[in-house]
């Protein structure tokens, strides 16, 4: 485990080397928060309410998913697994006595602490701009659960990302595979839109699909509009999607290695 | 004229004789850039579900406004994004040098070597959300509108196009330029989900005036829903006027200012 604290604490430190990344961070929740200001000040113009959501819990779910979302950097893990093995320099992770699934986790797990308080100190900038009076929770069961879920939630993806990410052993290029999917979850999290506009019958498909649970639920749950007990399906959902997920990735490595033909080897 | 025809055709060959060794990448385009129009069609169908108009606009008119989008998008893969999109790493390795040596224009030959035939497929896509927008608007489109659409689009793609060359001139007066490209993305992401008419005040002065990816889309969309003014069409002009000429400029003085790295 101390491997994993140790690749952590690098990837954390690296990242004071990349300054320009942290600003970047804070200008796309700048812009994720913006877009959705002036698309939701205009569709709120003389209404209170739509899809069951006002203006300030709009935008209070907008301001929450913006953070969840700039803090998750699993899709670099699989562009970069692919890319590594592709290349044929996937090698030195196979010979280091550490599980590659674990390495490029605990990766992304320290760029996302780094960059967290950034991505806050945007939102709350955003909010101050804006005028915006968040609304949040004041249920700590509420916060708590949000805020597993958001942790389970980065989990998952970055053992997600890296199962599509090692499909590189079998199919090599698979970078535009790679945009589609990273599009396609960009929708099914509830970055784009809140999940809750959609047809009923869709979303009581969604919430047992994991991707619900990494920015929808636990938004709606930092935010006031869902309660605790409503989001223990969630939790229950992403913690059994995780555990599938790491045993498939881990199965899957064991199975496509053997057709690895890389540098150094 | 008729030389430089001839080379933008001999371009145009050597790229699709590369394009047939990798013949399965040939869709990639098509797959990874349908999938955004495609999810923020959806995005747009889960507001509109809730909502009758965003800011005056249709649902169907929202739908031309993607699909304009997509063209936009999928002409400048089709044509000159693959060719220009490396000019700041080829100003920093020095690979600049083999284009100003040779007798043809270095942006001319940049703009076409490498024309990405495989996007044609995404351009008759987003024809078709275009046609889908315009059924359900329920406008009747004349062969004369569609002309002046289609010369529209043509000149929204030029825009983008002086927008891209702008931004990776910069690289002959700065050392690093990722930050630069970054922010392109984002603009681009932002104005993809905003149609411009949505924009008021110093947001509508920067989106239409300064970086003007704000009207790319938007004016094409209102012109094909009957919801452009003259005045609005005449600043577009104007817009795209201003920036080509600019870019043009800002190229042959970027130019000026390259030291090669190779030799």
């Amino acid at each position: 485990m101390s491997k994993y604290i140790e690749v952590f604490r690098l990837s954390f430190k690296m990242q004071i080397v990349w300054r320009f990344d942290a600003a970047m961070t804070m200008l796309m929740t700048f812009g994720r928060i913006f877009a959705g200001w002036i698309l939701w000040r205009t569709i709120f113009d003389g209404k209170a309410l739509v899809g069951g959501f006002t203006f300030r819990a709009m935008l209070s779910y907008y301001i929450a998913g913006s953070i969840l979302n700039a803090v998750n950097f699993s899709n670099q893990i699989s562009g970069e697994v692919s890319g590594l093995i592709r290349e044929g320099r996937f090698s030195g992770h196979m010979v280091t006595p550490m599980n590659p699934m674990g390495f490029f986790s605990a990766m992304a797990a320290g760029e996302s602490a780094f960059h967290l308080g950034f991505s806050i100190l945007a939102a709350v900038l955003c909010a101050a701009v804006f005028r915006v009076d968040v609304a949040l929770t004041g249920s700590a069961p509420g916060l708590l659960l949000g805020a597993a879920m958001a942790l389970l939630g980065l989990t998952f993806t970055s053992c997600f990302q890296y199962f599509i990410g090692i499909l590189a052993f079998k199919f090599v290029d698979i970078t535009f595979f790679l945009h589609v999917q990273w599009n396609i979850i960009a929708f099914a999290t509830g970055a784009m839109v809140p999940l809750a506009l959609l047809p009923k019958a869709a979303l009581s498909v969604l919430q047992f699909v994991p991707f619900t649970h990494v920015v929808y639920t636990p938004a709606m749950l930092f935010t006031g509009q869902l309660t605790a007990r409503e989001g223990l399906l969630g939790l229950g959902v992403i913690t059994a999607w995780t555990l599938a997920v790491l045993v498939i990735a881990q199965y899957t490595y064991g199975r496509l290695r053997v057709k690895y033909e890389g540098v150094g080897i | 004229m008729k030389k430089n025809l001839k080379f933008i055709l001999l371009l145009i060959k050597y790229k699709l004789s590369h394009m047939m060794m990798f013949r399965l990448s040939f869709f990639g385009v098509f797959f990874a850039d349908g999938t955004v129009f495609l999810v923020q069609l959806l995005a747009f169908e889960a507001i509109y579900s809730r909502v009758d108009s965003i800011g005056g606009w249709s649902r169907g008119q929202m739908i031309i406004f993607v699909g304009t989008f997509s063209i936009i998008n999928a002409l400048n893969m089709l044509i000159y994004f693959f060719g220009i999109v490396d000019i700041p790493g080829k100003i920093k390795r020095g690979d600049l040098d083999q284009y100003l040596t040779k007798p043809f224009s270095p942006l001319l030959r940049l703009t076409f070597e490498s024309v990405n035939p495989g996007s044609l497929p995404l351009v008759a896509a987003s024809v078709l959300i275009v046609c889908y927008g315009v059924s359900v608007t329920g406008t009747v489109v004349s062969v004369s509108l569609g002309l002046a659409y289609a010369a529209l689009v043509l000149l929204m793609t030029l825009l983008w196009y002086d927008m891209e060359l702008i931004l990776r001139t910069i690289p002959f007066l700065v050392i690093s330029v990722n930050g630069i490209m970054q922010l392109e993305e984002l603009l681009i992401e932002l104005n993809f989900k905003i149609p411009g008419v949505l924009y008021k005040g110093m947001s509508k002065a920067i989106f239409y005036f300064i970086l003007p990816y704000g009207i790319m889309s938007t004016v094409p969309t209102q012109l094909l829903s009957g919801a452009l003014t003259l005045p609005g069409l005449a600043q577009a002009l104007g817009v795209v006027v201003v920036f080509t000429v600019f870019a043009l400029c800002f190229w042959r003085f970027g130019l000026r200012h390259y030291q090669s790295a190779s030799s």
